[in-house]
């Protein structure tokens, strides 16, 4: 798995794990091991990045944002 | 480790609506990854925003009129400084420099001029909320009527060090370490966060409500990583980023052992913690490795990072942050060591020579091993504190 698709994964599996943590939510022994094995992957992945970064890579999320529409281009334009 | 313990309180505690609390704490673990990986600012101020919302309904989980009343004191102040101070210098500096991207060396340098750059400089500081920088501090205490295993989230882990982590990466990564020792405001911030420090352990020494004593202490301990920030120095940097890590081991054991207590004796009151060492000696064997951490004695994780904070002093020629480390670190014994006294040397109040006083009853497993876990990690790390030291070092390109 790529650096980026880590980091990626390290955001979304968090974020979707409450949608199973509520549907499981008559149970409580699977909804904790949801959360439990959230917390356990979310850990492994993170580790698995330490490598890269000591060597330098920086993975990332972003959203993109003002450029990509163009506002700073002419807010920031030399006269001709 | 916070996931495990919570499992143990929430079933020990028969705390209600626990559907709805682990979803929102997975929510929050999201949005800290979100922060920890941003590479831009805007990024990291969506998740950051995200992140005050999740932690919400944690503070407010009892659903009484405190914790509601704590609910909003902690989206006011928070929301509020965000949105009014950070948001504010996002734009001006989205403005000014047509990125808001995370580079070595900054984006600011050579864009703005110094009395610009100051002014951005306190809208940032004041703006990142829950770094919890005085007077932007009141959510912390306030955010106590949650259950432990979410003030340990807050108080240690996942909401202030987000605050302390942004500062960080804003010193480093959008004014450059060069450039923000040419910001007038930068001395002038530096002192608000050592008078933060001495202040916040002056009122945590007179607390006698354990969680209030951590919440006061963090808001101390916070400000050692916005003063290293702005020492301006390599190992300023250095100490303030393995700050982050050290506290964090530090103080979650800490919650986690006012936790244990509280689910197993009902107590949460320093004054009433006489002899509690003898009842739950490896819960307050943890502590005592807690407090330590915190006080920076060795050999506690504590030490490797105050001495980090305290070489970065001294190579900025600022003698005032050493005084005030030093008398921190005096506070700091003053308000822990009486607690690991009391519990380990002083008879349980009550005592009429009944065994059963004296009897072992420690938390249930799950609370035990988490908090067997960080405590190791708080010793471990002493003794091999590589990874976060290399990790730390990478932020300067400072060698060992």
């Amino acid at each position: 798995m790529s650096p980026e698709v880590t980091v990626l994964a390290c955001v979304a599996l968090p974020l979707l794990a409450p949608a199973l943590i509520a549907a499981l939510r008559r149970w409580p022994n699977p909804r904790e091991a949801v959360t439990l094995l959230t917390s356990g992957c979310l850990f492994l992945l993170v580790y698995s990045l330490h490598d890269d970064v000591l060597q330098g890579a920086r993975p990332a999320c972003e959203f993109p944002v003002g450029r990509d529409f163009g506002v700073l281009d002419r807010l920031h334009a030399q006269p001709p | 480790m916070t996931s495990v313990y919570s499992i143990g309180y929430m079933r020990s505690h028969h705390e209600s609506r626990q559907t709805s609390y682990y979803s929102y704490f997975a929510v929050a673990l999201g949005s800290v990854m979100g922060i920890a990986f941003a590479g831009n600012l805007f990024t990291l101020f969506i998740f950051y925003e995200l992140l005050t919302l999740s932690t919400y309904p944690l503070v407010t989980h009892a659903g009484d009129d405190a914790a509601r009343e704590a609910g909003r004191m902690y989206l006011g102040y928070l929301l509020g400084t965000s949105v009014m101070l950070l948001l504010l210098a996002l734009i001006w500096t989205w403005s000014l420099t047509g990125t808001l991207d995370f580079r070595s060396g900054g984006i600011l340098e050579g864009t703005v001029t110094p009395g610009i750059a100051s002014i951005l400089l306190i809208l940032f500081v004041f703006g990142i909320g829950k770094a919890a920088v005085m007077p932007f501090h009141l959510w912390l205490p306030a955010a106590m009527v949650a259950p432990t295993p979410v003030s340990a989230l807050l108080h240690a882990v996942a909401v202030v060090k987000a605050g302390v982590f942004t500062i960080l990466k804003v010193a480093i990564y959008i004014f450059g370490i060069d450039f923000l020792a040419e910001v007038p405001a930068t001395q002038w911030l530096m002192y608000v966060a050592a008078a933060t420090i001495l202040l916040a352990a002056i009122v945590a020494l007179r607390q006698d409500n354990l969680k209030l004593r951590l919440a006061w202490s963090t808001i101390s301990q916070l400000s050692y990583i916005v003063l290293c920030a702005l020492l301006v120095t390599p190992l300023g940097i250095v100490g303030g980023s393995l700050h982050i890590v050290m506290h964090a081991f530090a103080k979650i054991t800490l919650f986690f052992c006012a936790g244990a207590i509280l689910i197993t004796t009902h107590k949460t009151r320093v004054s009433e913690l006489n002899g509690i060492g003898r009842r739950m000696p490896w819960t307050m064997a943890a502590f005592t490795v807690g407090a330590l951490s915190m006080i920076g004695v060795p050999p506690a994780a504590g030490f490797i990072s105050k001495w980090y904070i305290l070489l970065g002093s001294i190579e900025a020629g600022q003698m005032i942050a050493v005084g005030v480390i030093i008398t921190s670190t005096l506070l700091n014994a003053a308000y822990f060591l009486p607690i690991v006294y009391a519990a380990f040397f002083r008879a349980p109040e009550g005592n009429t020579g009944n065994v059963n006083s004296d009897a072992h009853a420690e938390a249930p497993l799950t609370v035990i091993l988490a908090i067997a876990v960080t405590a190791t990690g708080t010793l471990a790390l002493f003794f091999v504190p590589d990874i976060p030291l290399e990790l730390a070092q990478q932020l300067t390109g400072e060698s060992k």
